[in-house]
């Protein structure tokens, strides 16, 4: 005897923070191990190591030409995570992050600059650094990041009803 | 699907690609470990890397190496590893002044020689090292030179001096030096003397009577314990146990190399060829007059 039951629908659903935050680290997780590796040498021999926060301040803030060396190397390394997510994003709208865990980026008008708006917040820089503020905040109160509703891109996952 | 893991393979690729290029471009100034070693080998000067087909290294490239190692917050310590005997008195006044305002330990390592320049740049450190067979000291002045007066004469050659003031020409190989000028001399020497020993006298806390003692002589490294101009007998590894113990710490050591460009090793080998084509030339010269050259 067969059952007759409706067939399943697949709907897509803004996807949940939990996925969202997993997609994230495993992006950064394959950047630092990847693409980030040849910086980190250069990287631990200018940042201060085995010193105290207040220490390590101190001698940046008495070395504005190191101080000025690792700021570029961080724009540099975000410029280069910004290009990794917005590409991936333009083409599959997806990343490596976003593939494992089935959650991908919809959007009415695909276009390469709105993904680069989007993924701005990873600048660490003034004014962009606001962002590190206000796009968790917005993110738990509204379901989406605030740079996400200016590009007017959505993250999404498929889930079967 | 395929494509799609071709492309991603490939982009990622590409951007470790630039930022290994990019890397590179810091990686000139990267200074890693926690203690520097500064090679001061060969003759010292202000500017170069030879000096009369021996080798030679600048004082402005001590220096710049000084700056990045201090610079450097991993850095604890700096260890001069000097094989020099010595150079100009102001490229070893430069280096020795630089390392005395370093705050950071200084630690100076004679191999086989460490004298004249040489050694006033290891007395501006914290603690020297040599070996008991080192060659050290010779603290004193120098400005002997070839004179060729002489020689013009026997060829029928004439100098003709033409300076504006007496001593203008003072020291000039191609004309007899006068008593008077030959004071000169010595008096300006003797001014340079006066400063290199109470320089080593300030810096080694040794009395200037017992370094005047001395009389510019060199000394094995056996000799340079008992008169205090060093600390200790070793070597690099001894140096690197005492900063162990002395700063806690476990010693990883980033050692700064000269790297020669194609322009310097040309500009080497040519210096080399015009000091055997000068050696041709007086052996030929000298043959002619039946002596014989050693």
């Amino acid at each position: 005897m067969s059952l007759k039951l409706p067939k399943s629908r697949i709907v897509e659903t803004n996807c949940s923070l939990i996925k969202r935050f997993l997609a994230f680290v495993l992006d950064l997780m394959i950047l630092d191990f990847v693409v980030f590796f040849p910086m980190k040498k250069v990287l631990s021999s200018l940042i201060p190591q085995n010193m105290a926060l207040s220490s390590s301040s101190i001698i940046l803030g008495n070395n504005p030409d190191l101080f000025n060396k690792i700021l570029i190397i961080m724009v540099y390394l975000s410029l280069v995570a910004v290009i990794y997510f917005s590409v991936l994003e333009y083409k599959f709208q997806q990343t490596i992050g976003k593939m494992i865990l089935k959650i991908y980026i919809k959007s009415n008008k695909l276009s390469f600059w709105k993904f680069v708006l989007s993924n701005l917040t990873l600048i660490p820089v003034f004014p962009f650094i606001i962002l590190w503020v206000v796009d968790p905040l917005y993110l738990f109160f509204k379901g989406q990041r605030f740079m996400e509703q200016i590009s007017n891109i959505t993250l999404v996952e498929r889930v079967a009803v | 699907m395929k494509n799609k893991l071709v492309y991603i393979i490939f982009f990622l690729a590409g951007l470790w690609f630039l930022t290994l290029i990019v890397s590179g471009l810091f990686s000139t100034d990267v200074v890693t470990g926690n203690v520097a070693i500064i090679p001061i080998k060969g003759v010292i000067l202000t500017e170069g890397d030879s000096y009369l087909g021996s080798t030679a290294i600048s004082s402005d490239l001590i220096l710049d190496w000084i700056d990045k190692a201090e610079k450097n917050p991993n850095i604890k310590s700096i260890i001069f590893e000097i094989n020099s005997p010595g150079g100009t008195a102001l490229a070893g006044k430069e280096i020795a002044s630089r390392i005395k305002k370093i705050n950071k330990t200084s630690i100076a390592v004679i191999r086989d020689v460490g004298a004249s320049a040489g050694y006033l740049v290891a007395s501006a450190t914290d603690y020297i090292f040599a070996d008991e067979l080192s060659i050290t000291g010779s603290i004193g002045a120098v400005s002997s030179y070839i004179e060729f007066s002489g020689f013009l004469e026997k060829y029928n050659l004439t100098y003709q001096r033409l300076a504006s003031a007496k001593y203008k020409e003072m020291g000039n190989p191609f004309k007899k030096l006068s008593n008077t000028e030959r004071e000169l001399i010595l008096k300006q020497l003797d001014i340079a003397h006066a400063y290199f020993v109470s320089e080593v006298s300030e810096n080694r806390n040794v009395s200037i009577n017992l370094l005047n003692s001395l009389e510019g002589s060199f000394f094995l490294g056996i000799q340079a314990k008992e008169y205090g101009l060093i600390d200790d007998f070793g070597n690099v590894n001894s140096a690197k146990s005492f900063l162990s113990t002395k700063l806690n710490l476990e010693v990883e050591a980033y050692e700064f190399s000269y790297k020669k460009t194609f322009f310097d090793i040309i500009s080497n080998k040519l210096d080399q060829f015009s000091i055997n084509l000068g050696k041709g030339f007086a052996f030929v010269l000298l043959s002619e007059n039946q002596l014989r050259i050693s």
